[in-house]
């Protein structure tokens, strides 16, 4: 028998099974690394019926699923009832593009600026979400209004995060449940989605507590909203 | 050469175990999120279970005895269970629809003897269709209709029926019902002692005498908001408990949200839920409500069904009126007591509002209380000041907490006004006291010898006295239980006008 022979045998059969595991391996690392996913990733039969309704998409999936729990928090300022503050120097609303700037020229003016982060800019107004742990807070607004290319007023929710109690936090369902759920069972034919965002959301009630839980948020192109609760996959609509 | 080939072999022998396990225990999908999840407990039932065809009768059933006498009977009355269980074993068939005008109603309602069964605000067909044989093309089922008028026509011996819709303008006759003319004679023979109701306004009939109702204290049962927590939240678990500016009690998961007002005997439940952009079907939606009550709490005895009647962004409001007896119960603010508010879309309930009382079905008292007939009442109404938007006019029962775990049910008339909310338009006589004909609230002065039997016949409105209305006074305190409070104690709301 010749031992020599069948090393080479042996090395290059091993050489070709550590490749291929290799490929996968690299493969995967590479699908966790990535934090978005396109129509692609979505199972056939959704591609199929979203072409079927004519549904698009218009941004990626992100594809993370962090651990998340509920928020609870004290409301300071009511939520969507803060006044309307003119500012009495009006700043360039260029500023509320870089966050250094902003805090520059608006942290004196407006409390807790720093806690708030850009999310949606319309016609005469820059919405900044309150963040917690990272992610916004849909419900929590900080309205920044401008014209003319500055900043004039602001209208802003304050509020106080409670700490959470001992319950644990559940990993999120993922980006692609949410956007296959939607397009099976609520989106209309010809419906384009816009955005979509993890963060936290709740029913507001007349209270000075509340809830939030975690949800991503759908955003259409003709304005339509979708809540899905990312832990029970439960839908709202408002 | 030998000894490397070794060392490269055993490296990647190595190599491919320790990717093996990396691609094995790293896969994504293979991580299973385990939810920390409460026990699943399963909930003892509470309250009873209903049936829509249980909750759709008529408000009440006009009989026209002919000669322009009227009288009124009242659902859980005996007359009305006799003469609603015969129609509901009728046929109704080939419908045949048009404009309401072509039948001078007002010279039959004087005239023919008929009866009507009256719907409130109405009934979609399809969900009548339940409960009453019928048999009609898709536009009668689709609609709503408030009144069927059964009549035998005076001059020919041939019964008519009618089926009105909501609209006002349309009408179906059902040309093949199997109603024969001695079924009409029978049923408006059982109002011949009745007491006489003549027509004010509207569609609205007032007693000529006095009508006999019963005041209640009523022993309650209450259901806590934990249990009603324990139905209507997925996992109970997760909930937490907030409490409102007011005080009130919230329970939430961050989605759903548990109100519990007036110190846990009022609940309101909102669930926000996702528009699919489909059409509202109410009949679907009512089934649905009437299921989602079975399960969140049950019913707490009779419902009648009251259509909302009002089409906002395909968001439909059902309402289930609760009725002690005869009457249906209407709470005297601020105290939420008497219904069951649901709101639902494409059969999803996204607001739920009821009591979490539970009436004992004995009552621990029962006192006598004449209701006021006559001018009384037709000038109570008259100077109401919403006249305008009275729509209806019926006794019912305002209920009001009384001394511990015990509520009131005080007989009145009430009204119900455009909007579909109720009011109070005149309290009972106090203190059980019978009006005698010719006092306020009585039965008309009678100048001839009175005729046996009905209280207040025709012909008689010369002989009135005209009073004030309002001198009612408090029905609240019960201080001189004068005569007539040892009277039999009968379950039906109305009694026969003895003179």
């Amino acid at each position: 028998m010749d031992w020599g022979r069948a090393k080479s045998v042996l090395i290059f059969a091993f050489l070709l099974l550590n490749l291929v595991l290799g490929y996968q391996l690299w493969s995967n690392i590479r699908e966790g690394l990535r934090t978005s996913a396109d129509v692609g990733d979505l199972r056939p039969e959704t591609q199929a019926l979203m072409e079927e309704k004519k549904i698009k998409l218009g941004t990626s999936i992100p594809s993370e699923t962090p651990a998340l729990h509920d928020l609870t928090y004290k409301v300071k300022v009511g939520l969507g009832k803060g006044e309307r503050h003119e500012l009495k120097t009006p700043v360039d609303s260029k500023v509320v593009f870089v966050d250094k700037e902003l805090q520059a020229s608006l942290g004196g003016v407006i409390p807790e600026l720093d806690e708030y982060t850009l999310g949606a800019v319309l016609e005469n107004e820059f919405i900044l979400y309150r963040m917690a742990e990272g992610r916004p807070m849909f419900d929590v607004k900080l309205e920044l209004f401008y014209s003319n290319q500055k900043i004039t007023a602001y209208k802003q929710d304050l509020i106080e995060l409670l700490p959470s109690d001992k319950q644990a936090a559940q990993s999120v369902l993922s980006a692609t449940k949410v956007v296959t759920s939607l397009i099976e069972n609520q989106l209309k034919n010809g419906a384009v989605i816009e955005e979509i965002k993890l963060g936290y959301h709740g029913q507001i009630f007349n209270s000075d507590t509340q809830v939030s839980a975690p949800t991503w948020r759908v955003l259409l192109e003709d304005g339509g909203q979708y809540y899905m609760n990312a832990i029970s996959g439960e839908v709202v609509t408002e | 050469m030998d000894k490397l080939k070794t060392i490269v072999l055993t490296a990647l022998v190595i190599m491919s175990l320790v990717q093996s396990y990396l691609l094995a225990y790293s896969m994504p999908g293979l991580g299973v999120t385990a939810s920390p999840l409460q026990p699943y407990v399963q909930p003892e039932p509470m309250g009873q279970e209903e049936k829509v065809e249980n909750v759709i009768f008529p408000e009440d059933m006009v009989l026209h005895l002919g000669k322009g006498k009227h009288t009124v009977l009242y659902p859980a009355t005996n007359f009305y269970n006799l003469i609603f269980g015969k129609i509901k074993s009728r046929e109704f068939k080939g419908f045949q629809r048009s404009p309401a005008v072509v039948v001078d109603w007002e010279d039959i309602r004087d005239r023919d003897q008929g009866l009507e069964l009256r719907f409130g605000r109405g009934v979609p067909v399809e969900l009548l269709s339940k409960v009453l044989k019928l048999e009609g093309d898709v536009d009668f089922m689709n609609d709503v209709i408030n009144r069927i008028w059964i009549y035998k026509s005076s001059d020919r011996d041939e019964v008519r029926t009618y089926f009105f819709s909501t609209d006002n303008i349309t009408v179906y006759e059902s040309v093949k019902a199997d109603l024969t003319a001695q079924d009409v004679q029978m049923y408006v023979g059982y109002g011949e002692y009745q007491v006489s109701y003549r027509k004010v306004g509207d569609d609205m009939y007032i007693p000529d005498g006095p009508i006999e109702s019963m005041q209640s204290t009523v022993g309650y049962d209450s259901y806590s908001p934990e249990q009603m927590q324990r139905y209507l939240f997925v996992d109970p678990g997760v909930t937490r408990e907030i409490s409102d500016r007011s005080g009130t009690q919230i329970y939430t998961d961050g989605k759903r949200g548990l109100q519990v007002e007036q110190n846990g005997r009022w609940i309101s439940y909102t669930d926000p839920v996702a528009l699919q952009g489909q059409e509202d079907n109410e009949s679907q939606n009512v089934y649905a409500a009437i299921q989602f009550i079975n399960q969140h709490g049950g019913w707490d005895g009779m419902h009648r069904f009251v259509h909302a009647g009002s089409f906002e962004q395909s968001v439909q409001v059902l309402r289930f009126q609760q009725y002690y007896g005869s009457y249906p119960i209407i709470p005297q603010d601020p105290f939420l007591f008497g219904s069951m508010k649901l709101r639902l879309l494409q059969g999803v309930v996204s607001e739920y509002e009821r009591s979490l009382l539970t009436l004992q079905k004995k009552p621990q008292k029962r006192d006598i209380r004449w209701l006021p007939g006559g001018d009384m009442v037709e000038n109570a109404l008259e100077h109401y000041s919403r006249r305008l938007e009275v729509t209806a006019l019926y006794p019912a029962l305002l209920a009001s907490p009384a001394d511990k775990n015990k509520m009131l049910l005080a007989p009145v008339w009430a009204v119900r006004l455009l909007d579909g909310s109720q009011a109070v338009l005149l309290k009972a006589i106090p203190g059980g006291y019978k009006p005698q004909p010719g006092e306020p609230g009585g039965a008309p002065l009678v100048k001839d010898t009175p005729t046996t039997g009905s209280g207040g016949g025709i012909g008689l409105t010369d002989g009135r006295l005209n009073l004030p209305g309002g001198g009612s006074g408090d029905a609240g305190s019960a201080a001189n239980e004068s005569g007539g409070a040892t009277a039999d104690h009968n379950d039906e709301g109305t009694s026969t006008a003895s003179k």
